[in-house]
This record gives structure tokens, sequence and C-alpha cells, in this order.
């Protein structure tokens, strides 16, 4: 180790023999200038009390406190969840109201005709009875047209009058003058409006 | 500059001493086992990311991202040392961190704050030299900042958490060859940084 070598290798293979590279630790030229070159025995000592050094840096304590698990996955299932039932209560809502609405208009509709046009179709159809009851009475007796009496000509005349101011034919009143499908559409569309409520605010209630 | 671990001054965090078979609890789902594994080594994967990333905001940043992916990945851990798997994903949370920064607009790394750096232990068995071992980390540690990022990275990851060619390849994306030039070229660069230091390194 006392003759000068000028020929130097790179200080780079000296590092990667200090790092045991394979490739350098494996050039006999190279290790056999090494230890004859007082130069380049000296930096690859550099190197390999560098490297040691550096194995043995410390660990660092966080600069602030870290979350050591990630949040439980469950979570954005629940929050799915509740985005449905969020999207569901409005529509919900909505259409209870409609519904509602549609049948408070049918009752409301309903109570005008009962109390201006409304009697008169029913007056109406007592007349007729009685009228075709009379005729019935009439044509079981035949060629008995007394006073009081309607002929078949005069009941077609009355049926003609009865079209002409658009009456129901007598079979269809029974249908529409109960009130019970609009009573059944207002308190299945208040229904629905509370439904829709209690899911609005149950989801509130959860999400707050 | 942050401050060392200082329930083991000069010292990385060993295994823990039933490490495996907390490991295969955290494998199984236990949360717990999983904390107590990511509480053990968080001293090791945030010092590794802040040599990576040279911010103490970053590199709490990167460990954090790591521990997510490592909680996604412990069901494919198929042994080895623990500490090593856990460093390569800390490495690539780093590196991900450090690509994501290069395509936004840069700030040069901020100056180290001396303030922070922890004073020797007055009550340590040999003061002197604990001030001088404390003295060699500050100095190693300012002189890796001051290397090109691409060689700091590689020298940080072969010679300070020994990982071999072939990881830090990994690590990197790059090059088998690539990586031994920057390690070669970094160590060269960091004796030279140092020359003025020489007495710090020599036992």
């Amino acid at each position: 180790m006392t003759m000068q070598n000028h020929d130097h290798p790179p200080e780079e293979r000296l590092a990667a023999l200090a790092g045991g590279d394979p490739e350098a630790t494996g050039d006999r030229a190279l290790r056999s200038h090494v230890e004859g070159c007082d130069r380049c025995h000296d930096l690859l000592a550099q190197h390999g009390a560098l490297r040691a050094a550096l194995a043995e840096l410390p660990d660092l304590v966080p600069s602030r406190p870290l979350q050591l698990v990630p949040p439980v996955p469950a979570r954005p299932a629940r929050s799915g969840w509740l985005t449905t039932l969020r999207g569901i209560a409005a529509p919900v809502m909505a259409l209870g109201a409609g519904l509602a609405i549609i049948g408070a208009v049918g009752l409301g509709g309903m109570a005008a005709g009962g109390a201006t046009g409304g009697a008169a179709p029913y007056s109406a159809m007592e007349d007729g009875n009685s009228d075709r009851g009379t005729t019935e009475g009439a044509s079981n007796q035949p060629g008995a047209y007394g006073p009081g009496s309607v002929t078949p000509t005069a009941a077609a005349s009355q049926q003609e009058a009865r079209d002409q101011s658009n009456e129901p034919p007598l079979g269809d009143l029974t249908d529409t003058s109960t009130p019970l499908p609009w009573l059944v559409l207002v308190i299945g569309g208040a229904g629905l409006v509370v439904i829709g409520l209690v899911l609005r605010f149950s989801i509130q209630a959860r999400a707050g | 500059m942050p401050s060392h671990d200082p329930g083991r001054p000069g010292n990385r965090t060993p295994p823990l001493t039933d490490e495996e078979a907390v490991v295969a609890r955290a494998r199984s789902g236990d949360r717990v086992a999983f904390a107590q594994l990511m509480e053990h080594y968080q001293s090791a994967c945030y010092g590794l990311a802040w040599r990576l990333l040279g911010d103490a905001d970053r590199a709490a940043d990167a460990t954090q991202d790591a521990f997510v992916h490592a909680y996604g990945a412990i069901a494919r851990f198929r042994g080895g040392t623990f500490r090593s798997w856990l460093l390569r994903i800390t490495a690539n949370a780093s590196y991900d961190l450090l690509r994501h920064q290069q395509r936004r607009p840069t700030s040069p790394l901020p100056e180290p704050d001396e303030g922070q750096v922890e004073l020797p232990d007055a009550d340590a068995p040999n003061p002197v030299a604990e001030a001088a071992r404390a003295e060699m980390y500050r100095q190693l540690d300012l002189a890796l900042r001051q290397l090109p990022e691409d060689q700091r990275a590689a020298v940080v990851l072969c010679d300070v958490y020994g990982m071999d060619y072939g990881e830090v390849a990994d690590a990197t994306g790059s090059a088998l060859g690539t990586v031994k030039s920057r390690i070669h070229r970094g160590r060269v660069r960091l004796r030279e940084l140092l020359a003025d230091h020489r007495e710090l390194f020599e036992r």
C-alpha cells in the first residue's frame, strides 16, 4: 500500500465496491488497485464509513398523529341506503299529495252537484220510475188508456227529453253518486304524505 | 428537521416480539392487530417518507396513504419481513406523491428548521458521544437533502433502508442500470458534501 497509482478508477467504482456491488467486488483489477493505492484505499474507507452511518440513521417521530386504521367500510353502505330512502321520500309525498287533491276535487264536485242540479236527476229518476210503472200498468190493460195514464208515444218523448238534458242513464247513477272512491283517494293520498314525511324525518335524524 | 424517535435514539424500530402472530391476526381482518403494527412501525415509515420527500406534512400524508394501502393489501402478505414489506409500500406511496408534485408547479424543499433538531440527552451514559452521534445524523440528513432528487431516493432506499437494486427499481419505476448509476453517483456526491465533517464518521 505504498505505491501511488495515478491511473485511478472512477470514484463511482469505489462507491460500488464499498456497497458490496457484485460486479465491483468481482473486479480483481479494481481490488488489487485499491490495495496498492493510498488515495483509493482512503476513499474506499470513507465510503464504507458513510454507508455504515447511513444504515443507522434513526426513525423519526411523525409530525402529526396518524390514523392507524382506515375507517370501517360499512359506513358508505349505510349512507347508500339512506340515499335511496331520501330519493323515495319526496316522490311518495308528491304522489300522496296528488291523489289527495284529486280525491278532494272529486268530493267537492259531488257536493256542488248535490246542491244545484244534482237533485233534478234523482227526482227525474223517481218521475221516470213512476211514469214507467204507470205505463207498465197501462200496458197490462190493453186498450185501457184512461185519464192520468201515459201513452207509449208520450213515454218516448220523455226519454228523448232526458237524453237531451245529458242526464246519466238510470243504471250509472248508483256508481257516480257514492263518495267512496273519492274518499279512498283522499285518505290514501294523505297516508302516503304521512309516510313520506316519516321517511324524511327519520333520515334526517340518522344523518344528523 | 423532525426529531428522532425518542424511544430508540440512533436505532431502528425492532420487530414486535410476537410479530408473526400479530400479522396473522391482522391478515384475518383483526383491526386492533393492524393498528398495533402501524403504531409500532409508524416512525420507520414516516422517517422514510420524510427522507424521500423532504417535507413534514407531505411525509405524514404519504405515511397515511401507505397505511391505507397496507390495510387493503395485508391479506395478500405472503410472509417475509413485515417491516420491509411496509417500507416498500411507504416508498411507493411517497413516490406517487413525488410524481404528483412533479406534475404541478414545484416549490423548492423548505430549509430545515434548526430549532426542531433534537438536543442530545444529557442523562445518557456518554453525553459527548451522544452529541456527536446526533450531529452526525443531522449532517447526514442535511447532505441527503442536497442531493438531486433521483439520487437521493436511490441512496435513501438502498443505503438507509437496505433495499436491493431490484426493489429500488420497482419503487422508483426506473431501470436497474439507472438505479445502480444513481446510487453510485449519489454516494460520491454525498461523500463530497460531507468532506468537512469526516471526523464525525471516523470511529
